[in-house]
């Protein structure tokens, strides 16, 4: 009858009803694959972070990757999950809380993970983990904060890619390239007609694209915060966390 | 801004915020910024959006050098539409530029293409017909036909539209819609502005396949424009509830609007009224409102299933006269036209008309007759005689209903001799505006034909035939019942004998049809109503009567409605009400005589029992005469035994000693009544007697509580006794105790008697008396009473009529007889039982108890006469064994 309706390349971005860390925590003490697999593509995500806090505490770059390398084994054995009794809402926290406790108990630290020992490890980049840590500015923010921080901008970039993609696979790539930057500013600063310019195109056409993309973009955050949250409604009580990350 | 160097030297700050920008992340993007804005609540950007300019002429001359652009001609949610024209062809075009929102959202290039190569497939008179399509300069275009006239919206604001142009406009409309949903299109965007008419008066749809090229973003997205999405007073439910479900029946619903709109001007919103009943809509025909309605149904399963059905349905009613609406048709200038002419009425040929007619749609025709009937008969009135009019006394709801069905049925078989198309649903259609004066007509005339009848009959017959055609003239014709009445009374009048003759014939088949077990009447009423309907034809023409307007029809092409399930479900329906109403006869006549079988069994049953309680009674009396002769005891015999007597079993408690005495033979006799005794030759009670008195097996005991041994008479043991039965066995064990204990008893030979066992003072002792009753009594009756009342019981047996009763009264009498030696009545007796065993025993019986009355030479004879072999061979022998003793 009809024909079918394109499939959007980001079917799969409609939302799910369990986020992952929603499949993680249902999964609880079960061995469910999927909530293997939800956790480790959560902790693939975000590892930053978690590898720039502990970078912090420690002085060597091999200290911090054999520590967050043995704290992501011990954690995707999953007893954590049982153990803290922190509240398990927002995956961040909780991440964080998790590696708290780690190095409060379990980690010895005269000792080093042998290399190669038992567990498989994730593949992690922790050589330009560290480099990129290294380039942070220096400041005098504490640990945590710097946690949080580094995960906004995980998160951030994350989004960003994604959109990226989106527009790659539109053609219109030299278009987003032009108008990302106008993400961040406000309304009324948006210079659209020098955008036009530019983009070869009708500035009311560039206001239009202006506008859908930040739609988008706004639509993509989202849903990337969601992936880690429990209840999904709490997406606001997040990003308000996150922005606070930046307050001065 | 692309990829900076990471320089550590350098504190890159945002430019907005001034928050420190982290290094190579985020493409030089400030992080704070960004949550900033992701966090900020969608805000209208409607303004952005909202102005939606049409690029100006020069602009578009640019991006399309191969068009003269002309003019804007249109603005819209849906883009502008530009008038062009195409010097390479020397014609006309429609430039269509869609806003650029929807061009920028994803996945719309691709949509677009495909769409539009679909939409170029669609070729139709009726469809805005696609050139070509593109995008040029981030814009999207279609070049179209170009239509020169109005859309419809702009034709209805000018008050142009008037219900019959509506009704010529629709039946196009919905042949571009079927044939768009061939071809599996779906326009989802059906509305005045969509639908052009141009300066022909030929419609074209425009627009078709935009909502969907437009994708689902647009039509979904609350925040955008009103006008991006479907108009929504336009739009079906499921267009807004639920999209995703939505197909060609979304359609329908938006024409179904658009055709509110036309008749009434007004958008069915909320609760609506039917078309034809909002104010301004005096001249819709009444029939439109379940088409329109149907159209508009909530849910698209109630709807119209294709296009093509609403345009037979609007067609059919555009082409059939007979609207309400119309003013009253003038029935003095029909009057006037019809007085004048004369007519031809033959019967035979009315009938074989009639007969042409019902073979030529032969089921569909019996069956909506059918129902007609079951339907009067159901409400109570069979019609039973002329012409199709029930006799008046029916149930005033019959009377009330007859009018407006027969009217219907009238009606259907006028337009099939008129070559109309009739099908289900169209047979009944005329009848509903003239509902109210059918039923006048019916009424009126039923109760003015009831007083004719009631005023010496012919009055009302005359009525009847005059009448006969009021009710298809109310329906036909539209006039009024009361006129209608009277033009049909002023046409018979002219052959009144001819027309009451059809009438009688017709009638005359219908009582004919009735008689056949109803069954004839399913098929010679069609007949008789056809016949009358072409009579009817002859006599009144077929010329509408004027002054009745109805919509100016299209042509009619009786289109075969695509899988129309209601004809064969009726015909079902008809057929299987007919077989119950057969059936039901069936059963009823079965009923009937099974019931009447009933009653003569019961009568039979009943005087039987009479003639049997009426024997019983005679031979009950017999008997009792017989023995009422007072009985007393024999001679009282004594006997002391030192010990207990099982008289059941004869097994004695064991005697500690047997006393020497001479009444030691009784004792041993008496304990050893295990042996069977001989019986035979009783002459005087001897002792010898006494031990075959009390044999073992063939004496029963019955205790007796009440007096003592001479408190008990002769005749209470009598009556005890012959109150024993066959088989029961109440029997008594004797053992001595210390208080005396008494017993009737009856020996096998029939002797009956009383005894008594008593302690005595020797220990172990026991006093055994026994007194017999004295059946000499019974022989001291006169032998002719006895003979007599044998004979009578005998008489009073033959009239037994149950064979077992029969048998049982002959034994007895035969026993009875044998022991008063009436040879006679006994032998009779015996010949007169049925069952051969139970003669042999019988016989067997009486032969002993003639021999002990001493009447051997009749006892012989009697035994000659036993059939069975063994049996008389036994009894002879002991017969002789008697003798010999």
């Amino acid at each position: 009858m009809n024909a079918p309706a394109t499939t959007q390349k980001l079917g799969a971005d409609d939302i799910f009803a369990t986020t992952h860390w929603t499949v993680v925590l249902k999964a609880g003490q079960g061995s469910a694959p999927e909530a293997h697999a939800a956790l480790e593509e959560l902790c693939r995500t975000y590892w930053y972070p978690l590898y720039a806090y502990v970078r912090r505490q420690t002085s060597s770059h091999e200290d911090a990757q054999d520590l967050t390398q043995a704290f992501f084994a011990r954690f995707l054995e999953k007893n954590y999950l049982e153990h803290l009794s922190s509240d398990k809402g927002r995956f961040r926290a909780f991440l964080l809380a998790s590696l708290k406790h780690f190095l409060a108990n379990e980690w010895d630290k005269s000792r080093r993970l042998k290399r190669g020992g038992g567990v498989a490890n994730l593949p992690l980049d922790w050589q330009g983990a560290d480099t990129r840590y290294v380039h942070e500015p220096a400041d005098q923010l504490s640990p945590d904060k710097l946690y949080d921080r580094a995960w906004a901008v995980t998160l951030l970039e994350n989004v960003i890619t994604r959109l990226r993609q989106e527009a790659v696979d539109e053609g219109k790539t030299q278009l987003f390239d032009e108008l990302k930057a106008f993400l961040m500013a406000d309304k009324a600063r948006v210079p659209y007609g020098e955008a036009a310019g530019k983009v070869g195109m009708n500035e009311s056409a560039v206001r239009v694209a202006v506008h859908r993309l930040r739609k988008r973009y706004r639509e993509l955050l989202r849903r990337e915060i969601q992936q880690t949250l429990s209840n999904p409604a709490q997406v606001e009580e997040e990003l308000q966390a996150l922005f606070a990350a930046f307050a001065q | 801004m692309n990829n900076p160097e990471p320089d550590p030297n350098v504190e890159k700050k945002c430019p907005q915020c001034g928050a420190a920008l982290p290094p190579g992340a985020l493409e030089g993007l400030c992080p704070a910024c960004l949550l900033k804005q992701g966090a900020s609540a969608e805000t209208a950007t409607q303004g952005e959006t909202m102005a939606f300019e049409p690029p100006k002429l020069e602009e578009l001359a640019k991006l399309f050098p191969q068009l003269e652009i002309l003019e804007l001609i249109g603005k819209g949610g849906m883009g502008a539409v530009y008038k062009a024209r195409q010097p390479a062809l020397d014609r006309m075009v429609a430039l269509k530029i869609l806003p650029p929102q929807v061009a920028a959202a994803p996945g719309f290039s691709e949509r677009f293409g495909r769409e539009a190569r679909a939409l170029a497939k669609l070729n139709h008179p009726n469809i805005v017909g696609i050139y070509d399509f593109g995008q040029v300069g981030g814009l999207a275009y279609f070049l179209m036909e170009y239509v020169d006239g109005l859309n419809l919206r702009q034709v209805q604001r000018a008050g142009k539209l008037a219900p019959s142009e509506a009704l010529k406009i629709v039946p196009q409309i919905c042949e571009a819609l079927q044939f768009a949903h061939d071809e599996g299109i779906v326009h989802r965007d059906i509305k005045p502005e969509n639908i052009l008419l141009d300066k022909k008066g030929r419609v074209k749809i425009a627009d078709f396949g935009i909502a969907k090229i437009m994708g689902r973003e647009a039509q979904y997205s609350l925040t955008e424009t009103r006008s991006a999405i479907g108009t929504p007073q336009y739009m079906a439910p499921e267009q807004i509830e639920k999209p995703q479900t939505v197909d060609h029946r979304a359609d329908i619903f938006s024409l179904g609007v658009v055709f509110y709109e036309m008749l009434t001007g007004e958008l069915p919103l909320g609760k609506f009224g039917p078309p034809s009943s909002t104010a301004r809509s005096l001249r819709v025909d009444v029939r439109l409102d379940d088409v329109v309605l149907r159209a508009l149904e909530k849910e698209p399963e109630r709807r119209y299933q294709q296009a093509s059905q609403v345009k037979t349905a609007v067609e059919t009613i555009s082409s059939t006269p007979g609207s309400s609406s119309s003013a009253p048709a003038d029935a003095e200038a029909y009057r006037a036209s019809i007085a004048a002419q004369d007519y031809l009425l033959k019967i035979s040929d009315c009938l074989s008309r009639g007969w042409a007619l019902v073979r030529s749609d032969f089921w569909p025709i019996i069956g909506i007759n059918a129902l007609t009937l079951v339907l009067l008969w159901a409400v109570g009135a069979f019609p039973l005689s002329f012409g199709g009019k029930g006799l008046p006394g029916s149930s005033i709801l019959s009377t009330l209903l007859y009018g407006p069905l027969m009217g219907g049925l009238y009606y259907s078989y006028l337009k099939r001799i008129r070559g109309e198309k009739v099908n289900v649903e169209t047979a009944f259609l005329g009848f509903g505006p003239r509902f109210v004066q059918l039923l006048l007509g019916s009424l009126v005339s039923f109760c003015l034909i009831a007083v004719g009848f009631l005023c010496l009959i012919l009055p009302g017959i005359y009525l009847l035939v005059c009448w006969a055609y009021a009710i298809p003239l109310i329906i036909d014709k539209g006039i009024d019942f009361w006129p209608a009445m009277s033009i049909s009374r002023q046409m018979v009048r002219k052959h009144w004998w001819k027309n009451g003759l059809l009438l009688l014939v017709l009638g005359v088949m219908h009582f004919v049809g009735f008689l056949l077990f109803g069954v004839g009447i399913f098929f010679l009423a069609p007949i008789a109503t056809a016949a009358l309907m072409y009579a009817y034809q002859d006599m009144f023409g077929s010329a509408v009567a004027p002054a009745a307007t109805g919509p100016s029809g299209t042509q009619v092409f009786p289109s075969e409605k695509p899988g129309s399930l209601l004809k064969p479900a009726f015909i079902g329906v008809a057929a299987l009400v007919f077989l119950l109403l057969l059936v039901s006869m069936f059963a009823g006549v079965r009923h009937q005589h099974a019931r009447r079988e009933q009653s003569q069994r019961a009568a039979a049953s009943a005087a039987h029992k009479a003639t049997v309680a009426h024997a019983r009674a005679v031979a009950e009396r017999v008997q009792a005469e017989a023995e009422v002769s007072a009985s007393t005891f024999g001679p009282v015999q004594e006997r002391v035994l030192s010990g207990g007597i099982n008289f059941k079993t004869g097994k004695s408690i064991p005697l500690p000693e047997p006393p020497a005495s001479q009444d030691q033979d009784i004792d041993r006799a008496i304990i050893s009544s295990l042996r069977k005794a001989e019986l035979l030759g009783i002459d005087a009670y001897t002792v010898a007697d006494e031990a075959r008195l009390f044999a073992a097996g063939g004496t029963t005991f019955v205790p007796v509580t009440s007096a003592g041994w001479d408190g008990v008479t002769a005749e209470e043991v009598s009556t005890i006794v012959t109150n024993l039965h066959a088989g029961d066995e109440p029997v008594v064990v004797l053992e001595p105790t210390d208080q005396p204990q008494l017993a009737a008893f009856q020996t096998r030979d029939g002797s009956s008697g009383l005894l008594e066992l008593a302690p005595t003072n020797r220990e172990p002792g026991l006093r055994v008396r026994y007194k017999l009753v004295a059946t000499q009594l019974k022989a001291s009756v006169s032998g002719r009473q006895m003979h007599d009342a044998l004979d009578d019981r005998l008489q009073a047996a033959r009239l037994m009529t149950l064979t077992n009763q029969r048998d049982k009264a002959f034994v007895a009498i035969a026993t009875d007889a044998a022991k008063a030696g009436d040879v006679e009545i006994a032998t009779s007796a015996l010949h007169e039982i049925s069952n051969g065993a139970t003669r042999e025993n019988s016989a067997e019986q009486a032969v002993t108890l003639l021999a002990r009355k001493g009447l051997r030479r009749d006892a012989l004879n009697l035994a000659q006469e036993i059939s069975n072999q063994t049996t008389r061979n036994r009894v002879l022998e002991e017969l002789a064994k008697a003798k010999s003793q």
